[in-house]
């Protein structure tokens, strides 16, 4: 991930539309962002956490700017959107937020006002890409956009990416890193499974022990039962608070609307929404049946699922046939001779020989004899037929899985269209009110008030019920140990579990050996790192939680040496990721990304800012940091080789030239 | 053999009625409304023993819950040839009826039904086909109706199902999957 | 315990867990979920022919 621009709109201090473009140059990857304090620097790292990952890092929450806020009247909406345009796998995104603030109140309070926003704004997220031909933009769908961002840089790191001065310090010093390291480079795969897998071993160690015991058994049932019944509770609780909201938000809205109907644009809405319709419509009878050609090739026997399916069984019939051929070989009869041959001869009453073949007679016992070995005419033909038809069936089979793969992919591609359809169509949806509807509105917005009501009520008995199933499960869990008792070994059980913790031996083994490759790479570049930005003569390890500590005496650090040590561990893990330590292409990692920093340098001192300056923009792939002039001071020596771009925050003064606070720009 | 009708009762009803379109008159078609992977009775009573055989698992009527379902003897009329591949196939497979090699296969070309010891013959033969049926009920039901939700996920998981049996006939296939994730 | 493991078998079992490990980092359910799932997964496998 590399970031191209940030835009921002009436987003706190910045006032009104404001872009920053940031340097994408490989050889000068650096961009500044210098201002003096309360300028707005932090801001800038928290409109990309605001805009990225919902992070709200605010002490009063609200995001509007509040020169525009303190002019709203009531019923007025104000829009606030971030949008961060990057780079990720050779595609450029946008990722942009809107929150929709109305006015739900204004007071006047000894000459000043009061004005009060809704708690919750609508929220509007939106991600598109841009085509390789650079102008056509693609969006992501809507289910998918927190799902493709955690791909792209995902939250738990980002952390490590995102960060204020007062933060860096602690970093390295954190309880607990393993989660980020992991994450970064992937070991949280194998990590989850063991212990997943160690937990599955458990429990089939656990239903060995209470199968054979009744009431174990019952409690058992139960707990199973409750577990699942809280479950879905909880879920209806979580949806009837989020009913709640939706209601209470919508009668405000509906409020707002009857404040101002207008006519325009309405047509030109309905028009568009017609069009969009009838191609939704006929995209929509597309899917349809391309789902129902779908379950037809697994469903419809001609298309002979059955035969890849039963494939191996059907080889191994094959196989033993040909075996029992073998076999009779081996008794010794006349080759290609079947019992009809002999019943020719007996009927006609002569062998070829000559020999008379009647009842009784010695010939005669010793040519039924010989037929008693040979296979009857039917069964060998019986048996060339099925051969045959095998083999005719298994023909048919190479092609079945890529032959779904098609369709499957030709279902999402549509589901994919439909879903840029619904979109559009809701914005059109939107834009349309006519006069008429006033009334409309007026009963949507009592409509939606008794729906509130509702969904309160409901709210407050499903939190109720949640107690009560709390209550159940405890209960059940005594019953089960108190009644988990050995029981007969069950040697199905016993299978699973000798499956289960030879794969779990193979997990830890393959985890632990990969683990400790990190490690060891983490502990030489922190040290490298470490040793170029520091002064002093110290070396560091890292222990089992992936923390930074020194070999030698721990004396007291002070916090200018934490941010040294934090600086050595992110340059480290950046260059890691960056290096594919452990994995091939297909693994998706060996990726790029930014550190976006907030004063870096306030607690570091002179000399280290030199040498970490020296390090950073040769570690990180993109380095964006918002700076205070004193500090750039000191950095611009090693820094300024690598600037690709840089920016002055300065806050806008009035006539009387005094600084405005709520209102900043970019120069 | 495949010529009269068949009916069966319990749990499996129920899961034969979740995995196939209803079709005609059927009184708790509210209980079975999920996304359906078959488009008929047949079509699940031809391909759910080669799943059912493929997973080891024969099915035992139960009927701890109600449950009925069945089709009339005209639906196998066009099916026939299938049918009788895959009870073929079944007898010459099912080591556990008949540990005898030369027997299965006796027993899979075997088709007469005119003496009551035919009969009975045919019919005992019949018993080791349905019971991977049913099994392959189970296995069917557990694979799609317990886990998908909603459309997408029954098609999703009718493509993963497939891919993952491809992947599975191939131990090497197995292999290069594992080392994509682990790479060596 | 021990007792004569299927190769394959074992091998299906590792790429089907990394498989809904590798999804699950994006999906995040619950580790109960999980667990569910790869009990389930194991036990299928394992009667398998």
């Amino acid at each position: 991930m590399i970031i191209n621009k940030l835009e921002m709109y009436n987003f706190r201090q910045y006032i009104g539309y404001q872009k920053i473009e940031f340097s994408t140059d490989p050889d000068k990857n650096v961009t500044v962002l210098i201002g003096v304090n309360t300028s707005g620097k932090t801001t800038i790292v928290r409109a990309f956490e605001w805009c990225l990952y919902g992070k709200n890092g605010f002490e009063d929450p609200i995001l509007l700017n509040s020169d525009i806020r303190d002019n709203m009247q009531v019923g007025d909406i104000q829009d606030v959107w971030v949008a961060v345009t990057f780079t990720h796998d050779e595609k450029v995104y946008t990722i942009k937020k809107i929150f929709k603030y109305l006015c739900n109140e204004r007071i006047s309070d000894g000459g000043k006002w009061n004005v009060t926003l809704n708690k919750k704004p609508e929220e509007i997220l939106s991600l598109e890409y841009l085509q390789s031909d650079g102008q056509t933009k693609t969006p992501i769908d809507q289910s998918n956009i927190s799902e493709s961002m955690d791909r792209v840089l995902p939250k738990d790191l980002a952390d490590y990416f995102f960060f204020g001065g007062e933060r860096i310090s602690g970093i390295a010093n954190r309880t607990d890193l393993s989660k980020a390291v992991r994450g970064l480079m992937r070991l949280d795969v194998l990590e989850n499974a063991s212990t997943h897998l160690s937990k599955v071993v458990k429990s089939f160690e656990n239903s060995i022990d209470t199968s054979g015991d009744a009431n174990a058994q019952k409690a058992k049932d139960s707990l199973g039962t409750y577990m699942k019944k809280r479950e879905q509770v909880v879920d209806e609780k979580n949806n009837a608070e989020k009913q709640m909201e939706y209601w209470k938000s919508k009668e405000a809205e509906f409020n707002a609307q009857l404040a101002k109907s207008n006519i325009d644009q309405v047509k030109q809405a309905k028009k568009e929404r017609d069009r969009i319709e009838s191609t939704l419509c006929s995209e929509k009878s597309k899917l349809e049946r391309a789902k129902k050609d779908m379950v037809n090739y697994f469903s419809d026997p001609k298309f002979r699922a059955f035969a890849y399916f039963g494939m191996p069984a059907i080889n191994e019939v094959l196989r033993s046939l040909d075996l029992l051929k073998g076999t009779k070989q081996n008794v010794e009869c006349v080759p290609d001779m079947e019992q009809g041959a002999i019943d020719f001869l007996v009927k006609r009453g002569h062998c070829i020989c000559g020999t008379k073949l009647d009842k009784g007679t010695i010939p005669y016992e010793k040519v039924m004899e010989e037929r008693r070995i040979l296979p009857p005419e039917v069964l060998s033909s019986a048996v060339q037929t099925y051969k045959s038809k095998a083999e005719g069936y298994l023909a048919g089979t190479e092609d079945y899985k890529s032959n779904m793969e098609e369709k499957y992919k030709d279902i999402r591609h549509i589901v994919r269209r439909i879903g840029g359809l619904t979109d559009d169509l809701e914005k059109q949806s939107e834009l349309i009110l006519d006069d008429t509807d006033a009334k409309k509105i007026e009963a949507d917005r009592k409509d939606a008030h008794t729906k509130y009501i509702e969904a309160k009520q409901d709210y407050d008995s499903l939190v109720a019920s949640i107690g009560g199933c709390d209550t159940n499960i405890k209960n059940c869990e005594m019953a089960i140990d108190k009644y988990a008792k050995s029981s007969t070994k069950n040697t199905r059980v016993a299978r699973f579990i000798s499956y289960s913790q030879k794969v779990y031996d193979w997990l830890l083994e393959t985890y632990k050996g990969k683990e400790e490759i990190v490690r060891e790479q983490l502990q030489i570049r922190v040290n490298d790192n470490f040793k170029k930005m520091y002064h002093g003569e110290r070396s560091i390890v890292i222990d089992d939680k992936y923390r930074v500590k020194y070999s030698d005496i721990t004396t007291e650090e002070s916090d200018g040496l934490k941010a040294v040590k934090s600086f050595a561990f992110i340059a480290s893990l950046v260059s890691m990721a960056k290096d594919k330590i452990l994995d091939d292409a297909d693994m998706k990692l060996g990726q790029v990304y930014p550190l976006v920093m907030d004063a870096p340098f306030s607690n570091v001192d002179e000399i280290h800012i030199d040498n970490i300056c020296k390090i950073l923009p040769q570690t990180a792939n993109q380095v964006i940091m918002a700076i205070m002039q004193k500090d750039w001071e000191y950095a611009s020596n090693n820094l300024n080789q690598h600037v690709g771009k840089s920016y002055k925050i300065e806050k806008d003064k009035d006539a009387d030239g005094k600084e405005i606070d709520t209102s900043t720009h970019f120069r | 053999m495949f010529d009269s009708s068949f009916r069966i009762t319990g749990k499996h009803a129920n899961y034969w009625k979740d995995l196939c379109e209803l079709a005609g008159n059927v009184p708790d078609r509210d209980q079975h409304n999920n996304f359906k992977i078959f488009n008929a009775y047949i079509d699940a009573y031809i391909l759910c023993p080669m799943i059912g055989y493929q997973y080891n698992r024969k099915g035992v009527i139960d009927n701890s819950v109600s449950g009925e379902a069945g089709m009339i003897a005209d639906v196998f009329k066009e099916r026939r040839a299938q049918l009788k591949f895959i009870y073929q196939t079944l007898m010459l497979l099912d080591v556990d009826s008949e540990p005898d090699l030369e027997k299965r296969v006796y027993r899979a070309f075997t088709f007469a039904e005119s003496t009551k010891e035919e009969k009975q013959f045919i019919s005992d033969n019949m018993k080791i086909y349905n019971s991977y049926f049913l099994g392959g009920l189970e296995v069917l039901h557990e694979e799609f109706v317990d886990q998908c939700i909603d459309q997408e996920s029954y098609l999703k998981q009718i493509f993963d199902y497939v891919r993952h049996f491809d992947e599975e006939q191939d131990g090497d296939a197995l292999k290069e999957g594992i080392d994509k994730y682990i790479n060596k | 315990m021990e007792q004569n493991l299927d190769e394959k078998k074992l091998d299906t079992i590792k790429l089907r867990i990394l498989e809904m490990e590798t999804d699950n980092i994006v999906r995040k359910e619950s580790n109960p979920a999980m667990e569910e799932k790869i009990k389930n997964m194991i036990m299928k496998e394992v009667e398998k022919k």
